[in-house]
């Protein structure tokens, strides 16, 4: 089980992050400039630096390869307890290398197209300074030996997400959601908590490489319900920061933030977390079967929820949202079949084709004079060409329109499940067939039709700023799905080797696990089903849209209940916030003022009484002190000679 | 008795004579003197112990007493001049500034 | 050991009732005056166990300097006498003198037996009352001075300039315009 890797040492990792952090802290504390041309500037060279070191670093580890040692950058030290040692070392895999060209790339271009969508903003270093930070934390996350480190980052990726949601701090709603989305990711931080300390109690070590190498499988030295307990609580911690349920709720919220912070935080990169990290420590969960169910039926239903909920909505950015929260109830299913490479695969298509939408999104609604409602949108396409064939890119991704990038993924969650069992498959293939729907409709909505407002008649194109990233993105979403693609087409396997690689020689196989291997007929009737379900589902919803002259009206139970979210966001303020608040109230009342308020005023009485008292003594005559010092030698003397 | 006992009874007597009028008498000037005569007492049982050992160490510690008595008394008076001059007192008693 | 001879029982007395009057006296001049007579006394037993130098820089320094400077205050200020007791305040004297009285009796008790044949402060070392040869001369003395205690004599040094620049300044006049009621 112990291998013996070649162990590289390099000090070029901790730069990844130092450049993002330089560039928050030159933007946010020194330059403080209301230019947005500087500022942005300023934070893409950043962020294009870290992108260009990843590059080399690839190039120089190798990222599609079989045989991989471990590159370790051993910067220093954090804190030693006892036995409990955690150094900060950040280390190199071929995962993390994915991961890593995935958040500064994407990353880049996103920083490139704020610094057009956000040209009329008033401080917009404050602005870049949070998306620098943003990302020097997330490359904590993924860069980190263990898994303190990964807390690490795991809580600043939240703090900056919290800080961007409520950029526009002046409007209530927005520092409303930028709490909502704070506390609910507190609920989730809170199982990681557990975790570590689960660790610390009963493993000793939070090196992610001897997590997996020792502990995984039956050789574990400790018992495995420990070892259970522990992925409990990090996919608990997962469901608050990948946004599943219960702990979805914050997410379509968090939309409230500036849109390339909807693009990189809430879509591309951070949402995402949580299923990196449960694929870096694969092997563990193989060894756990148990935690591998919840995982799966968690990640169906909210795979189904948000799509329903989708179905109806007419905020532009909140059919993104919800299906955001969709696409990562696949990954979680993915998971939970025991196909992490799958996971994986969507994650990083679903970062080129959703980060993709949510910029198209954004050049729309800053075309549209920051109206987000789709049924005062129709007939863009026109009027803003670029950003239409984008969307339509990104639109024909996401649903798997052959041969785009989320064909490959999604066809490999479902192949994958199909392998588990007739009964996700089914399920799954009806969310995908659904996605397809509320996507075309989002899409129709927007660039077909009639201009349905004053402001879609008059749209405009965004600047070259804007439309470069979306160009560029768009043929990511086309390409990246090759990386990893069927036997069937291509048959080729690069991120599967990658991951592979990345688990420290451990297999990565479910303990119990009788995958039963697909024939090459079955994946070619599975392909095409998957195919022309969702083809037709998109060509159906294209058609009843298309037309659509006026405004729309909906309704009907079923409608109602999709438009109002199904009521969830309710049932939560009934069910805990409204006993949390009568209990905090009365706690305050009777702990806050009457205990500790009151032991401070006992406390506070005392001290002046007593000071009052002592004040006699202190007469401001120089005799009498001079009267204490000789009472009280006197009183030594006595003692020395009669007493003792 | 000897004479080490002698000297060293005859410092601690001139050393209580201080004490006694420094906590009594209420003119800061004769608190000084008081001050002086302890300083005195202090010497003369140095001196006799330095002799009795037959090492000069206690004599040279004199020394440096007699020098820092002599800045002391210099610096109190003239500070007791300066007071005079403001309120016309040097009774101890007459100043309470530092009453908390 | 030796007994203390007779003269040394005289200025004994001599240094106990001098001092004793400076404390009671009810005229700072007085006061003054008998502190000179203490301090010179002091000075003759320096002389009566053989430590000739020391008396004379006691005589010279204490008894010459600073109790002028104490009579020339006490004359420049021109103090009236106080009363040593005040209607009243009697049994603050009485606790004064008990303290005191204390403190005498204490020292006396727990410093004395120490000194006597085989007590914890005897060592053995010189039991005679002659002078050990060169032992309280000027030479020896200055020699250590010069050795063995030259860090704390130059601070003394630095401690003398600062005690003249600081009775120049205290001395001066204040050129500010009363303020009423003064400082205090």
């Amino acid at each position: 089980m112990d291998q013996v890797f070649a162990v590289e040492n390099t000090s070029l990792l901790r730069w990844i992050i130092l450049f993002p952090l330089m560039g928050a802290i030159l933007n946010g504390l020194i330059l403080r400039s209301k230019n947005v041309k500087l500022s942005g500037l300023v934070a893409t060279a950043a962020s294009a630096i870290a992108f260009f070191i990843c590059l080399s670093l690839v190039n120089s580890y190798g990222i599609f390869t079989e045989d991989f040692g471990q590159v370790l950058d051993p910067w220093f030290t954090w804190f030693s307890v006892g036995r409990i040692h955690v150094p900060f070392h950040l280390e190199y895999t071929p995962l993390t290398g994915v991961m890593l060209l995935v958040i500064t790339g994407i990353g880049t271009l996103i920083h490139i197209f704020a610094t057009g969508y956000m040209s009329e903003e008033k401080s917009p270093f404050r602005f870049f300074s949070y998306l620098n930070l943003f990302l020097a934390a997330m490359l904590v996350l993924v860069l980190s030996s263990n898994l303190v480190g990964v807390f690490l980052g795991w809580e600043g990726v939240g703090l900056c997400s919290y800080l961007l949601i409520g950029y526009w701090y002046e409007d209530n709603e927005n520092t409303a959601a930028g709490m909502k989305a704070f506390v609910t990711n507190r609920i989730g931080d809170l199982g990681f908590f557990v975790a570590l300390f689960l660790l610390a109690a009963y493993v000793g070590t939070f090196q992610i490489s001897e997590l997996v190498t020792i502990f995984a499988g039956e050789s574990s030295p400790v018992e495995g319900g420990v070892i259970l307990a522990v992925l409990a609580c990090i996919f608990w911690a997962s469901t608050g920061k990948s946004a599943q349920i219960p702990l979805y709720v914050w997410l379509p919220d968090a939309m409230a933030g500036p849109t390339p912070v909807s693009a990189l935080i809430h879509a591309a990169t951070m949402v995402t977390s949580g299923i990196f990290v449960s694929v870096r420590l694969w092997p563990l969960f193989a060894s756990q079967p148990a935690v591998l169910d919840w995982i799966l039926w968690v990640g169906m239903a909210t795979a189904w929820l948000a799509a329903l909920i989708a179905l109806s909505q007419r905020d532009i950015k909140k059919v993104l949202a919800y299906s955001t929260v969709s696409q990562l109830g696949f990954m979680f299913v993915a998971l939970g079949v025991g196909a992490p490479v799958a996971a994986f695969f969507h994650v990083v298509t679903h970062a080129f084709f959703k980060a993709l939408l949510f910029l198209g999104a954004g050049s729309v609604i800053h075309g549209m004079h920051h109206d987000q409602d789709m049924f005062n949108m129709g007939g863009l396409r026109n009027k803003m060409p670029q950003t239409h064939a984008t969307f339509l890119i990104g639109t024909l991704a996401i649903i798997g329109f052959p041969l785009t990038a989320g064909f490959f993924s999604k066809d490999m969650i479902l192949a994958k499940a199909f392998e588990h069992g007739p009964l996700a498959w089914g399920l799954l293939l009806l969310a995908a067939v659904l996605t397809a729907f509320y996507m075309l409709r989002a899409y129709t909505l927007t660039f077909w039709g009639e201009a349905r407002t004053e402001h879609a008649k008059h749209a405009h194109e965004s600047s070259l700023w804007m439309a470069a990233p979306l160009m560029l993105l768009a043929a990511g979403a086309l390409l990246v799905g090759f990386m990893e693609t069927p036997p069937i087409l291509f048959n080729v396997h690069g991120l599967e080797m990658a991951i592979k690689a990345s688990w420290y020689g451990m297999s990565g196989e479910v303990v119990g696990h009788h995958g039963r291997h697909l024939s090459h007929a079955t994946e070619w009737i599975l392909l095409l089903v998957t195919s022309a379900a969702s083809l037709s589902v998109a060509y159906f919803s294209y058609t009843k849209f298309r037309d659509q002259k006026s405004k729309l009206s909906a309704s009907g139970f079923a409608v109602e209940l999709s438009q109002n979210k199904f009521y969830v966001d309710e049932a939560y303020q009934i069910v805990f916030l409204r006993p949390l608040s009568w209990v905090a109230a009365r706690t305050w009342k009777f702990i806050d003022v009457y205990i500790i308020n009151g032991t401070l005023h006992v406390i506070r009485d005392g001290m002046r009484i007593g000071g009052q008292v002592l004040s006699f003594a202190h007469t401001g005559n120089l005799q009498t002190y001079a009267w204490y010092f000789a009472a009280a030698v006197a009183i030594a003397l006595v003692f020395v000679n009669w007493v003792v | 008795m000897d004479q080490l006992q002698f000297l060293t009874a005859m410092g601690i007597t001139i050393f209580g004579m201080g004490v006694l009028g420094f906590l009594t008498r209420r003119s800061g000037i004769v608190a000084l003197m008081c001050l002086e005569l302890m300083l005195n007492g202090v010497n003369l049982c140095l001196v006799s112990f330095s002799h009795i050992h037959g090492s000069a160490d206690g004599s040279a510690l004199m020394m440096l007493i007699v020098l820092v008595a002599a800045a002391e008394a210099a610096l109190a008076l003239a500070l007791f001049v300066a007071i005079f001059r403001q309120s016309s007192s040097v009774e101890l008693d007459d100043y309470r500034m530092l009453k908390g | 050991m030796k007994d203390p001879t007779v003269f040394q029982y005289l200025l004994g007395t001599l240094i106990f009732a001098t001092s004793m009057l400076t404390v009671l006296g009810k005229n700072p001049v007085m006061s003054a005056m008998n502190l000179m007579a203490t301090l010179f006394l002091t000075g003759l037993m320096y002389f009566s166990v053989g430590a000739y130098f020391v008396g004379a820089v006691q005589i010279l320094i204490y008894a010459g300097a600073i109790s002028v400077l104490f009579i020339f205050i006490v004359m420049l200020l021109d103090l009236k006498p106080r009363y040593f007791q005040i209607p009243g305040r009697k049994p603050v004297y009485f606790l004064a003198g008990g303290i005191s009285l204390l403190f005498f009796v204490g020292l006396i008790v727990s410093v004395l037996p120490a000194l006597g044949e085989n007590g914890i402060l005897d060592f053995g070392l010189i039991a005679t009352n002659e002078l050990v040869s060169g032992s309280q001369t000027p030479e020896a003395i200055s020699l250590r001075l010069l050795s063995k205690y030259m860090l704390p004599f130059q601070v003394t040094a630095l401690l003398l300039l600062a005690a003249v620049m600081g009775v120049v300044v205290l001395g001066k006049k204040n050129k500010l315009p009363e303020s009423d009621g003064g400082i205090f």
